[in-house]
């Protein structure tokens, strides 16, 4: 009886090594401009968390960037244009993947991009009379 | 009346009476009497009835006669009374009867020898009135050749010379000596014809000369027509022995002639003398003189009124101003400028020493030269050569006229330079810059006050943009040009292409093809130099080609994504390059330290290929894995942890591969950028393997124990 107590005491204890958390857990958002986690957005409907906040200002330079591409940004500012492309993905794919200190980083280099898209698509206007991005 | 008549007739009868004392034989036979008898005379001998003495008897050149029966008789040297005893005694011993003996002279002759230059020479039979000339008719006259001044007369032991053609000049007979028989007269040869026997000139052998070897000769050569040796006469003039050798020539330096009377050397200005005609000019001639007549030389011409025409004009000389002759007037009274006159730089020289040019083809095409410079007496004008631009000499042209252009130009050199010339001109001239010539920066060397200065001028922005006339660098005479050379190519020996400033070129390093120096302008941009540099190599890494911008005050290094311009063709993306920029294309096989972490991913643990890799933000954690060689087959694909390095946020997330396999939820893809980790477990870290690895070390000790127990 002492003995099987013994041996079950440390056969227990080995199994608890099973379900251990050492490994960090999944988070995803690896293809999140493929597989959105949030296919829809509206601002007015969403509660303004930090992940919402996130996504809103992605949607407005998202929809910025679309008016740019209008305007021929393809044509006059190709690099920018892929540029901002790439960008927005890996924002995307960060606000997906928790990473908001970085997609908030990456939001603001959007920002400045898509302004020097503008910059090239209309260069006359004078710019410091405009509001900023 | 009547008396006056018989007076003339008493008078004329009285002068017959005279005329017939005077021409008696009386006064005949007296004559005969008193003259000694010679060789040639003719003596008559008659005796009547005696026929061989019906003739006359000449005495020979020995003196004597030759008488029928008697035989000689010399009579020679005695008077005829003399003879005629000495020939009545030798008849005496033959005839008895001599009664009516006569004896007289019938012919008085001379008999003597012409000997010499004289054409038959030998005896000859003369009247005893005969002289000198006549005995040298009588020989058939004188040769050519003969020395007249020097005749002899020989007489036994005397010799006589006498000048025969101061007799033949003078008429003066009492020059010529008495002749008698058995004298010899000798002509002698003049020095002149040498002494050998030809047929020669008589006029060309008196031309150069009738002195022959006389001492006092006066010598004349130089520039005359018949130089030669010429016999003194007293009271002679230079001019007198000048047309005595022919005259001057042509070339005769008729103000220079000079004459040696002695020893003492003196200079006669025939061309003073005749202009003047002061006879006290002439010098003196003495026996033996020497007169030296020099070939003409150029002349100096002076004058207060002269004007002086010098250089490419057809007659260069002094000519005499007249009044109201003008620059034209002098011009062309000189002929002109030739084909080889530098019309343009004209200069007048003043008599006061400056210096005016004058640009006569500007004012023959209108333009405004100045007007027509005014001559004055003293003046020169000087019309230079025109340079040739095969000319060697340099001295053509002077420094302070004169333009050079040196380096990349086909015919680099000094030209002559006038100010309404301008850099286009001068390079048109030279030939147009060289094939290798670099016309971004032709350098021009400002010359002034002793300094120089260099300014720079980008001809090939001009060329191709054009602009102001104006924007022309000013050049003036004196200035240098030079047209650099473009390196060949950066392999070639240094020392050709060093020879660039660094300020016109760009540097290209690393992965390229040539990578160097290479000669840059402001008009060439980023492709070209790349190109020019082989472009980039295979394994350049295109996507961070760094531009390091030089010569501004604070450091500036541009990164390019080459890559990216090749895949958007976006020219924005290239960098704006300046000479002194260099460029570095790096190689993807660089030491990994150069490259930044936080542009890669690092992929450890069991995978095929763990390292450092490359990710774009379009790329996933299945490119990377593949990239990697995938999860090794000892490894823990349920577990891949990803560690993203981003500041204040949850660093790290674990990935189910094989879960994801199953599903195909690509949601579960976990982030990933440049600059994260990414590890693939062992499948040896895996919660069942640990479980059973201490499960299996229980097993071992509990054994132990019970082992121990039982003993």
């Amino acid at each position: 009886m002492k003995y099987s107590t013994l041996i079950s005491g440390v056969l227990l204890s080995l199994l608890t090594g099973c379900s251990t958390g050492q490994w960090p857990d999944e988070r995803g958002g690896g293809m999140a401009e493929l597989v959105p986690s949030r296919t829809t957005h509206f601002i007015s409907q969403q509660e303004q968390n930090q992940e919402a906040a996130l996504y809103d200002n992605l949607f407005l330079l998202e929809r910025t960037f679309d008016v740019l591409i209008e305007d021929g940004a393809h044509a006059y500012a190709r690099a920018e244009t892929t540029l901002a492309q790439k960008l927005i993905i890996r924002i995307r794919r960060e606000i997906a993947g928790s990473l908001q200190y970085a997609a908030e980083k990456d939001l603001t280099s959007l920002r400045a991009r898509l302004h020097r898209i503008h910059v090239q698509l209309y260069p006359r206007i004078d710019y410091t009379s405009q509001t900023k991005l | 009346m009547e008396r006056k008549s018989a007076l003339k007739f008493v008078f004329s009868i009285l002068l017959g009476v005279l005329a017939l004392q005077l021409f008696s034989p009386v006064v005949m036979a007296e004559t005969d009497d008193q003259i000694q008898l010679q060789s040639g005379f003719m003596i008559r001998v008659f005796i009547p009835g005696e026929a061989a003495f019906e003739k006359d008897f000449q005495i020979n050149s020995s003196g004597q006669i030759a008488l029928p029966e008697v035989g000689t008789v010399s009579i020679g040297s005695l008077t005829l009374p003399q003879a005629r005893i000495l020939i009545t005694e030798k008849l005496k011993e033959f005839y008895r009867d001599l009664s009516r003996l006569e004896i007289e002279l019938t012919d008085p002759r001379l008999l003597l020898q012409v000997l010499g230059l004289v054409h038959n020479p030998g005896e000859v039979n003369l009247d005893a009135k005969a002289n000198i000339q006549t005995a040298i008719k009588a020989a058939g006259g004188l040769k050519q050749g003969a020395q007249l001044d020097r005749i002899q007369l020989r007489r036994k032991e005397l010799v006589i010379t006498f000048n025969f053609k101061e007799y033949l000049d003078s008429g003066d007979i009492s020059i010529l000596p008495t002749l008698k028989s058995k004298d010899i007269v000798f002509v002698p040869a003049s020095p002149l014809i040498g002494n050998v026997q030809v047929d020669f000139d008589a006029r060309t052998l008196s031309a150069v000369g009738d002195a022959g070897g006389d001492g006092s000769a006066i010598k004349v050569f130089g520039e005359v027509n018949n130089p030669g040796s010429f016999g003194y006469k007293p009271g002679q003039s230079v001019v007198d022995m000048i047309m005595r050798a022919g005259g001057v020539t042509r070339y005769a330096g008729v103000e220079k002639i000079r004459i040696i009377n002695g020893l003492v050397p003196k200079t006669f200005d025939l061309k003073n003398y005749l202009d003047s005609g002061d006879t006290s000019l002439l010098p003196e001639i003495s026996p033996g003189a020497t007169l030296y007549v020099p070939i003409q030389v150029e002349e100096v011409k002076t004058g207060s009124r002269m004007v002086y025409v010098m250089g490419e004009v057809a007659k260069p000389g002094a000519y005499e101003m007249t009044d109201g002759a003008s620059f034209f007037d002098i011009l062309a009274n000189s002929g002109g400028p030739n084909r080889y006159a530098e019309t343009r730089q004209l200069r007048i020289i003043r008599n006061d020493g400056s210096i005016l040019p004058f640009d006569l083809g500007g004012y023959t095409e209108g333009r405004d030269v100045g007007g027509v410079p005014v001559i004055k007496p003293g003046d020169a004008i000087f019309v230079p050569e025109k340079a040739d631009q095969l000319e060697k000499s340099w001295l053509k042209i002077a420094p302070d006229r004169a333009i050079k252009i040196i380096g990349q130009v086909m015919k680099p050199g000094r030209y002559e330079w006038s100010d309404e010339m301008s850099l286009l001109d001068l390079l048109a001239h030279a030939g147009g810059p060289g094939r290798q010539a670099d016309i971004t920066k032709v350098q021009i060397i400002q010359t002034k006050n002793g300094t120089a200065s260099p300014i720079f001028f980008d001809l090939e922005n001009f060329m191709e943009n054009g602009g102001s006339l104006s924007d022309l660098p000013t050049l003036k005479a004196g200035y240098t040009i030079m047209v650099s050379e473009l390196p060949r190519d950066p392999s070639d020996n240094k020392a050709q292409w060093v020879r660039q400033g660094s300020d016109r070129s760009i540097y290209v390093m690393g992965a390229v093809g040539s990578p160097g120096r290479y000669a840059f302008n402001d008009n060439l941009h980023f492709l070209d130099i790349i190109s020019a540099a082989d472009g980039p190599q295979t394994d350049a890494d295109l996507q961070n080609i760094r531009i390091t911008h030089r010569g501004q005050r604070e450091s500036k290094v541009t990164r390019l994504n080459l890559s990216l311009y090749f895949e958007t063709g976006d020219e924005k993306l290239l960098p704006e390059v300046k000479p002194e920029d260099v460029i570095y294309v790096p190689s993807r096989n660089r030491e990994w330290t150069e490259v930044p972490g936080a542009q890669m991913v690092r992929v450890l643990g069991s995978v095929g290929k763990p390292g450092r890799y490359r990710f774009d933000d379009q790329m996933t954690i299945l490119d990377l894995l593949a990239e990697a060689g995938g999860p090794s087959p000892n490894s823990w694909p349920e577990k891949i942890v990803v560690v993203n390095m981003v500041e204040g946020e949850p660093k790290a997330q674990a990935f189910n591969l094989i879960d994801f396999a199953k599903s195909g939820d690509y949601s579960k893809l976990p982030v990933l950028r440049a600059g994260d980790t990414v590890y693939v477990p062992n499948i040896e870290q895996s919660d069942w393997k640990v479980a059973m690895n201490g499960i299996r070390d229980v097993v071992s000790i509990i054994s132990v124990f019970a082992l121990l127990g039982a003993l």
